[in-house]
């Protein structure tokens, strides 16, 4: 039975096909829940709620977009009289979620926890498209890392482990690492992820160049971008430009097989639609990583220390420079192996090197776990969450900073 | 809508009403923004993106219990939602809105022009005009210009009432020299008349072509001279350390040189974005970070003020979205004796001339820090051997100790706040 919202979104596209917007390429409607609670010893000392709701009018070259959905603020950014506009429901924002779905041993371990519901619609050629996606829960340690999980979070909600505390970083110079999944999955996110990024790869200059078939890493390994799984927080089931959501093979038997597309990139590049995402109404539309999903042939059922000098278990932050193909992770928690054992905690340190060498000595290490981080993806101040799934890695090609 | 009659009154006024019958003291702060955001890729047509951003945030103290709730949007309706949800988010907790004795303004800038848009698009224009005159020897990636300006009103249960209003307008480059690596340029301002397009294009050709070419640096300790868009980097991180109270809480007193005078200019005049108040309500006032050899402290909200002991005035008020957090807004490295760019290279006579980022800044837990920048090695002060990417590496402590020198050349950039910062000579820094 449709809502008394279904039936004024149907009005609403009827009316803009009507008025005809001239040059308009879609509407995007969007409503944010986000309450925020801060603990301390696992009690809850402050909250905050923000609800938020903005439109984008999208023509070629142009994007028009406005906090609060009134018919005002739609005629402007739509540029057509106030009265072709017809009154808007929007479906209520969400109720205040139950902080009781997270354990008392998660709520003291954690100093915030987020929670944050999004309804968005699309409006292209007439067809109005609600998106969608799980709510999200953001969870912050003393010590300022977070980590995304979908809400209600899953029973063993894994935490980050805290950050090492040695006072000693390694001796600057290149390094065998092996990476937890957390670590490794915020490598891979920077490394394939962005790389394959549409509109970064046909950025004048970048390298290294991508092109379907080029071998980029081991021949053990596939990467999937899939915003189809909703148990990670990276997921949705329409894109932010409608285009229903799909698995894209990124990297097939080590070699380049795909890329992230909106539309654009998906006409100029001859590839399929379906990874376009906005950060806010207030955004472009870009190709971005969902979930980033890294399976490897014959990854070791334990992880395998032998051989690595260093073992990652968490980072803070990565980043990818697509403009020189530097890679960088801000080490939070790891420590000094030797003889395939763990002898000291390391304090924190840069590891850095070229995403094209860093891919060619990566090999799997032990096995795929799903991982919170790295949550929050940030490219050029547009943040949208993003999960992973990949295995223990060791690493050749990186350096300690 | 234009702008001059942009502003969100009947959210305030609405949520003011719904709070006054229920709450014991509360703050009302409404936010209108206006970005306008041109771009152009090489090889691709012009964007444009014009964004209005509008809301309203409630702070509210009931029976010894405190909320926030925001909600988006100008009209009544979005006033009671944020009132509404501020009432359903109180918990038990301390008042943190300052007394009503301590609030005021410490005087408005001039309101910005309606015309700023037009202005700016004027600029794009130029700006895209002088990257042509140097289009033959260098490629260019992509240009962008972004521009805002905002209005801020803020009312409390108290009596208090104050608006101010601010302008920013920012130009991006990306380029190139044919054989050299990608460079990122910025330049800010708090309009588009005092940027001058023609010499940042100088400027890009100049810096582009000068570290085209060559290999890192050997790793050493060695004099820089930080060029100031590298310099408002390391500038706006420091800042950053120093108001969290993160370097007061080490266990060694920083030595400080002399030739630091860093301080947020929050009231102005100069620097980028000054403001008449603070993100609640307090007068904007200057708060020096690095004078007469010392480091200042923390420096905090009304909140923390009374948590920590730290002296108030530092709230930041980005977004109606979020409570106040504590923060530099506008950051100035005031000079007084600033050497010309010759005399700066002749005090460097051996080191590295680091001339813009190459990458961005990490800064870990104990204050050291890492910046890729494109680099020039100078040997008895004339440039000696290029580095299309070296990496700036110490302590803020060294920093702190290290700075010999000013320069006479301040600019101003747009980063996490503003920051306003001649060229700086370092001693000792690890490079390579």
């Amino acid at each position: 039975m449709a809502t008394g919202a279904d039936a004024s979104l149907a009005t609403l596209a009827a009316a803009i096909q009507e008025a005809k917007p001239r040059g308009l390429v879609d509407l995007y409607l969007e409503r944010v829940a986000d309450t925020a609670w801060e603990l301390e010893g696992g009690t809850v000392v402050g909250c905050r709620t923000l609800l938020r709701e903005a439109a984008a009018a999208r023509f070629r070259g142009l994007l028009r977009s406005a906090d609060g959905i009134t018919r005002l603020a739609l005629a402007e950014i739509l540029g057509i009289p106030g009265r072709a506009v017809p009154p808007v429901t929007l479906p209520p924002f969400p109720a205040t979620p139950e902080l009781a779905c997270l354990s008392p041993g998660t709520l003291g371990a954690v100093r915030t926890v987020r929670v944050r519901s999004r309804w968005a619609a699309v409006l292209a050629r007439g067809d109005l498209r609600v998106l969608g996606g799980p709510a999200l829960c953001e969870l912050t340690l003393p010590d300022g890392q977070r980590t995304l999980t979908t809400w209600p979070p899953p029973a063993d909600l894994p935490l980050p482990p805290p950050p090492t505390s040695g006072r000693a970083a390694p001796d600057p110079g290149p390094v065998c690492c092996l990476l937890a999944p957390p670590a490794a999955a915020a490598l891979l996110h920077e490394a394939v992820g962005h790389a394959l990024e549409g509109d970064t790869l046909v950025q004048p200059g970048r390298r290294p160049a991508l092109h379907p078939g080029t071998p980029v890493t081991d021949a053990a390994f596939d990467v999937v971008d899939d915003p189809t799984r909703a148990e990670l927080p990276g997921a949705y089931w329409a894109d932010d430009e409608g285009t229903p959501a799909h698995p894209t093979v990124l990297v097939r038997a080590g070699s380049v097989a795909g890329l992230l597309a909106d539309r654009e990139v998906a006409e100029r590049c001859g590839v399929p639609a379906g990874n376009a995402r906005r950060s806010s109404a207030h955004a472009w539309p870009r190709p971005r990583v969902s979930n980033l999903v890294v399976t490897a042939r014959e990854a070791p059922s334990t992880p395998c220390r032998e051989g690595a000098h260093i073992e990652v278990a968490s980072v803070r932050a990565g980043a990818f420079e697509p403009l020189t193909g530097e890679l960088r992770l801000l080490v939070r928690s790891a420590w000094a192996l030797r003889g395939g054992r763990r002898v000291r905690p390391l304090g924190p340190f840069v590891l850095a090197g070229q995403a094209e060498r860093v891919l060619a000595g990566m090999r799997p290490a032990g096995p795929p776990a799903a991982t919170g981080e790295p949550g929050w993806c940030g490219k050029a101040g547009d943040m949208v969450p993003v999960g992973a799934v990949t295995p223990w890695l060791v690493v050749s090609g990186l350096e300690v900073r | 809508m234009n702008w001059s009659s942009a502003a969100a009154l009947p959210a305030l006024q609405r949520a003011a009403d719904e709070l006054a019958p229920r709450a014991d003291r509360f703050e009302v702060f409404a936010k209108v923004g206006e970005t306008l955001h041109l771009q152009r890729r090489a090889g691709e047509g012009p964007l444009r993106r014009i964004a209005r951003e509008v809301g309203v945030g409630c702070r509210t103290v009931a029976g010894g219990r405190v909320g926030f709730g925001a909600a988006a949007g100008s009209d009544a309706g979005c006033g009671r939602d944020a009132a509404r949800a501020s009432l359903a988010s109180l918990l038990p907790g301390p008042d943190p809105l300052p007394p009503l004795a301590l609030l005021g303004t410490g005087g408005q800038p001039a309101p910005p022009a309606d015309t700023l848009f037009e202005l700016c698009e004027q600029l794009f224009a130029d700006l895209s005009h002088a990257l042509r005159r140097v289009a033959r020897r260098l490629q260019l990636g992509e240009v962008r210009l972004l521009c805002g300006r905002s209005r801020a009103s803020l009312l409390t249960g108290d009596g208090f009432a104050a608006a101010a209003e601010s302008t920013a307008c920012v130009v991006e480059v990306v380029a190139a020299a044919t054989e050299g690596p990608w460079r990122f340029f910025q330049a800010a301002a708090s309009s588009p008349a005092q940027l001058d397009v023609a010499g940042l294009a100088s400027h890009v050709e100049e810096v582009a072509l000068l570290t085209a070419r060559g290999s890192p640096p050997p790793r050493a300790l060695t004099d820089v001279l930080l060029a100031p868009p590298v310099a408002a980097v390391l500038v706006g991180a420091l800042a950053q350390y120093l108001m969290a109270g993160r370097l007061a809480a080490g266990r060694r007193t920083p030595h400080v040189a002399p030739a630091w005078r860093l301080a947020d200019e929050r009231g102005g005049p100069g620097g980028l974005l000054p403001l008449p108040f603070d993100g609640e309500g307090l007068p904007s006032r200057r708060i020096p970070l690095l004078e007469g050899g010392r480091a200042a402290g923390r420096v905090g909200t009304w909140a923390e003020a009374q948590r920590f002991g730290c002296p108030p005035g530092a709230a930041l008020r980005p977004s109606y979205q979020q409570p106040p957090v504590a923060g530099p807004a506008n950051l100035v490295v005031s000079v007084t004796a600033g050497l010309a760019g010759g005399e700066l290279l002749e005090r460097l006579h051996h080191g590295i001339f680091a001339a813009v980022p190459a990458g961005t800044i990490a800064v870990d837990d104990g204050g050291r820090f890492a910046l890729p920048v494109a680099a020039v090695t100078v040997r008895g002060g004339r440039f000696a051997a290029a580095h299309p990417v070296a990496e700036l590496r110490g302590s803020f402590r060294r920093l702190l100790a290290g700075l010999a020198a000013v320069g006479a050349d301040s600019r101003s950039f747009s980063l996490a706040c503003g920051v306003t910062t001649p060229s700086l000579l370092v001693r000792t820094l690890e490079v390579g």
